[in-house]
């Protein structure tokens, strides 16, 4: 993994910043929407306490507080558009039936309620085998299958139909004389399973209370039911009263929605709109991101009740109980919204008369939240991609710098004769910096030291030379005195010191003495294959414990013009006497030695190999350096690893190329080097 | 009368090896230390041989300065330089001061002494008659070994005396390869196979100087170089 990657994870971090921030913004959403609560609760308690003050604006009927209330209770739902009484509901489709089944269990009777402004209007499906029209010739109001609708002004309307269609609804009077109520429409319609009943009256006619007994003909006992006999106190119907609406739009504010219900949970009054017109959106991808990291199971469970009947709201049961509760409902419209919905029972001498729910959507706080949110998600973004880009800047820099030293280094190591030109200098004066500093440090040190180990075998072999002038020249005059025969012998002795001591001297200037040579050197045109089969027969005369073998040059080779080339021709036999000399030296006692010629397009090459102990490995590459042998024993002849250097020198001035390596078979060692035909690159 | 030889060498050790050997063979020797001082004593009488180091005390190239002070004196005194230097160099910078020959102190004494008699004897030589003289002739080359002069197709060719002696090594038998070794013994010097390279580089370009087409001395690569007769 490299230095950029590295960072790269590291910066990943930084994605914690956002995370922290989220938490921080689900704190304060908390925070916000218990405060919302609170809020809520305090002000629909004000409501509420209001409210009570005056009961009759909630049931402008006069309702009785204890009055009961179960599932037979009329509730009248508000209509969009007026009714025609025609005994068909196209116009009911949306309200709710309402079913009605006898104690008994053996009739039941579904019915509507409704109310347009005002008028009230009640929608009868009366199931019945075999329908019996009034005779009007016995009765007007008592024969034939009829509905007795009981209202609150105590006349009980009788509606029977000699045909289908319309019908006057009758009323008895105390006398027991029947009138016929003219405010009252009414359409009969027969029904495959029974018949149909659809009226329509003014509201103020039913004086807030209502029910109702079918009479099915043939008449007994058995075939009068319903909700209302003639002993049963007739029970108040609920409905959205516009007082009661008045009453509390009073209080209503933006983002708020009141509800009344009665204690059954009918709604009785509605007013206002949870949702707050005035908070701004932010972008709507942003909105649904935050949302999506807010939203939290708690009210995710909560199923939000938007009927007219309150009975299942969680807020509202407790509420019932006598206790203040807040609930959040997911909103039924829009998924990621939510409704604080708040229940208080409204309380007159003791007694729960009516329950007020305020409602409020998320979005109160949501919206200043999302704001909050959106600034956070703009600021950690620009803040994380500056930081991230920074650091990648950062980290390409460093590593950049990094690899300018490294390819410094390795420039260093390849060409050691310019390390200093090649090192990188840069002013941050950090670590990097001062890595780079000791570095050029240490390459200046190498160098001065290689540049050292070079001219000392030089300053040496030149400082050598006077003493050992002084020593052989006071040999030589000794050799002129008469000597006895055992001064004579250490005489011979110290003069064959002394001339060894000369030629170790003059082999350590050789390098320096073959690089003069290479300046002065004159090119000529060589015909190397015959300089190679020559110098061959020479070395097979020289070095008589070695067997040479000479491959790849015949007779035509030698006249075809092909083998010329630009040359020195001293430095080219001082080369091969080199390689020859470190082949011989290496190959075993009448081991082979094998020159092996050939031309390719451009260039020649020549391969000396012998048997003989292997390279090692390491040292392959720094062979044809200076002052480096790999010879482990010492031996009479002085190795200062000259011999080689002197090898690389030539080979690079003719242009060419030298490398060693060991035979495939381990059996010995190639020395291969190639010249280009077309000459030396410094004639 | 014996010859007067002048050493000129700031290290004394040698100076006195050498001056004792010379003195034995039967020359007079007066040893100077540096520059100034020889000059002092060249300016009452000039040697009829000088052996001169190059570098003298803090003189680095003194002597060079009094090579060709001396030649400036006399246009035949021979000058001998005796050296540590072994560069290419100062060699052909001492040979064109006018040097008669320059050697390295790796010289043995015997060898120092064949070129001092060698020397003296061509100083000799040239006051002689020429008819005593032994001339080899290959071709358009003409040796005088009294004189130890060499003339290529009648003209003079200006060497020292290790080339002359190399020169005649070679063309004594002509076809015949000379190894490096052999010329190194025929010139009385102990040098390496560079040297002796460079020699033979010398004596070819001098040779060429006066011939174009000069190609007599051929190299036998990796055994060492022979005279080619026309």
């Amino acid at each position: 993994m490299n230095l950029n990657k590295q960072l790269v994870c590291v910066s990943l971090l930084l994605l914690s910043l956002p995370w922290a921030g989220c938490q921080y913004l689900k704190e304060m959403d908390h925070s916000l929407r218990l405060g919302q609560e609170a809020n809520l609760e305090a002000t629909s308690k004000v409501i509420a306490q209001a409210l009570a003050q005056n009961p009759e604006t909630l049931h402008p009927h006069g309702q009785a507080s204890n009055s009961p209330v179960n599932d037979s209770a009329f509730y009248c739902h508000p209509l969009e558009a007026p009714i025609w009484a025609d005994g068909y509901d196209e116009e009911w489709l949306e309200v709710p039936w309402t079913d009605y089944r006898s104690e008994d269990g053996q009739n039941s009777v579904r019915y509507r309620c409704a109310i347009f402004g005002n008028s009230l209007a009640l929608f009868f499906s009366v199931p019945d085998k075999q329908v019996i029209y009034n005779n009007p010739i016995q009765s007007l109001a008592s024969n034939g299958d009829r509905l007795v609708l009981a209202t609150g002004s105590g006349r009980n309307y009788i509606f029977t139909a000699v045909a289908p269609g319309t019908l006057t609804a009758r009323y008895l009077n105390n006398a027991g004389k029947t009138y016929r109520e003219s405010r009252i429409d009414a359409a009969w319609a027969d029904h495959d399973t029974g018949y149909q009943l659809e009226i329509k009256m003014p509201l103020a006619l039913a004086q807030g209370r209502l029910s109702f007994k079918i009479i099915d003909e043939p008449s007994h006992e058995g075939n009068h039911y319903g909700p209302s006999l003639e002993t049963d106190e007739i029970p108040w119907f609920a409905y959205q009263a516009p007082a009661a609406k008045q009453a509390i739009e009073a209080f209503s504010q933006p983002g708020l929605r009141l509800r009344l219900t009665s204690p059954a949970g009918w709604l009785i009054a509605s007013a206002g709109n949870p949702e707050s017109q005035g908070a701004q959106q932010a972008h709507w991808l942003l909105s649904k991101l935050y949302r999506a990291l807010l939203s939290s199971s708690d009210y995710a469970n909560n199923h939000y009740q938007n009927g007219v009947n309150y009975a299942g709201h969680q807020a509202f049961s407790d509420a019932q109980q006598g206790t203040v509760t807040s609930h959040w409902y997911r909103d039924p419209q829009r998924s990621d919204h939510h409704i604080l919905s708040t229940a208080m029972p409204i309380k007159h001498d003791g007694e729960v008369i009516a329950i007020l729910i305020a409602e409020q959507s998320s979005e109160q706080t949501a919206g200043l939240t999302d704001q909050a949110f959106s600034r956070l998600f703009l600021l950690s973004f620009s803040v994380i991609s500056l930081t991230a880009l920074a650091l990648l800047a950062y980290a390409n820099w460093l590593s950049w710098r990094i690899r300018r030293l490294h390819r410094a280094t390795q420039q260093a190591l390849l060409d050691p004769k310019n390390i200093i030109e090649h090192h990188p200098i840069s002013r941050a004066n950090d670590e990097i910096d001062h890595l780079t500093l000791s570095y050029s440090e240490l390459m200046k040190r190498i160098q001065a030291y290689t540049d050292y180990l070079q001219t000392l075998a030089r300053k040496l072999s030149h400082e050598l030379r006077t003493p050992l002038a002084i020593i052989n020249s006071s040999l030589d005059n000794l050799s002129s005195q008469s000597l006895d025969e055992q001064s004579q012998t250490y005489q011979q002795r110290a003069k064959d010191g002394a001339l060894r001591l000369g030629s170790l001297i003059t082999a350590m200037s050789e390098a320096k003495r073959v690089e003069e040579s290479i300046e002065q050197a004159e090119l000529e045109t060589v015909n190397i294959a015959e300089l190679l089969r020559e110098i061959t027969e020479a070395y097979r005369d020289t070095y008589q414990g070695n067997r040479f073998k000479l491959t790849g040059i015949d007779n035509e080779t030698i006249t075809d013009s092909a083998n010329q080339l630009m040359a020195s021709p001293e430095l080219l036999v001082q080369m091969l006497d080199k390689l020859i000399d470190n082949a011989c030296s290496f190959a075993p006692q009448d081991g082979e030695i094998e020159i092996s010629y050939q031309t390719s397009a451009d260039n020649f090459h020549i391969a000396i190999s012998n048997d003989g102990p292997l390279l090692p490995e390491a040292m392959q590459s720094q062979l044809f350096d200076n002052l480096v042998s790999i010879r482990e024993t010492s031996s009479d002849n002085a190795h200062l690893g000259m011999g080689l250097h002197i090898v690389d020198l030539i080979v690079k001035f003719h242009g060419g190329k030298i490398h060693a390596y060991n035979r495939d078979d381990k059996s010995g060692v190639v020395f291969s080097l190639s010249l280009p035909s077309s000459g030396s690159k410094n004639p | 009368m014996a010859k007067r030889i002048a050493i000129v060498e700031d290290e004394t050790s040698i100076a006195e090896n050498y001056r004792d050997a010379f003195m034995q063979h039967g020359y007079e020797v007066s040893i100077y230390s540096d520059r100034q001082s020889a000059m002092q004593a060249f300016d009452q009488i000039l040697p009829d041989l000088a052996l001169i180091d190059i570098g003298l005390g803090e003189e680095v190239e003194g002597g060079f300065e009094l090579c060709r002070d001396l030649r400036s004196r006399s246009k035949t005194l021979p000058i001998v330089f005796l050296s540590a230097r072994e560069s290419e160099f100062d060699k052909v910078s001492g040979l064109r001061l006018g040097a008669d020959d320059y050697l390295t102190k790796d010289i043995s004494l015997p060898h120092v002494m064949a070129r001092i008699v060698a020397l003296f004897r061509r100083i000799e030589a040239l006051t002689q008659p020429e008819a005593q003289e032994e001339i080899i002739e290959r071709g358009k080359l003409a040796l005088n070994k009294a004189r130890m002069t060499v003339n290529w197709d009648n003209q003079p060719l200006d060497i020292t005396v290790t080339e002359f002696w190399i020169i005649r090594d070679l063309a004594r038998y002509p076809g015949q390869v000379k190894s490096r070794q052999q010329l190194m013994d025929a010139a009385n010097v102990i040098l390496d196979d560079n040297t002796i390279t460079s020699h033979i580089k010398r004596i070819r370009k001098k040779f060429q100087a006066l011939d174009g087409n000069f190609d007599a001395i051929k190299t036998a690569y990796g055994m060492g170089y022979r005279w080619h007769a026309e």
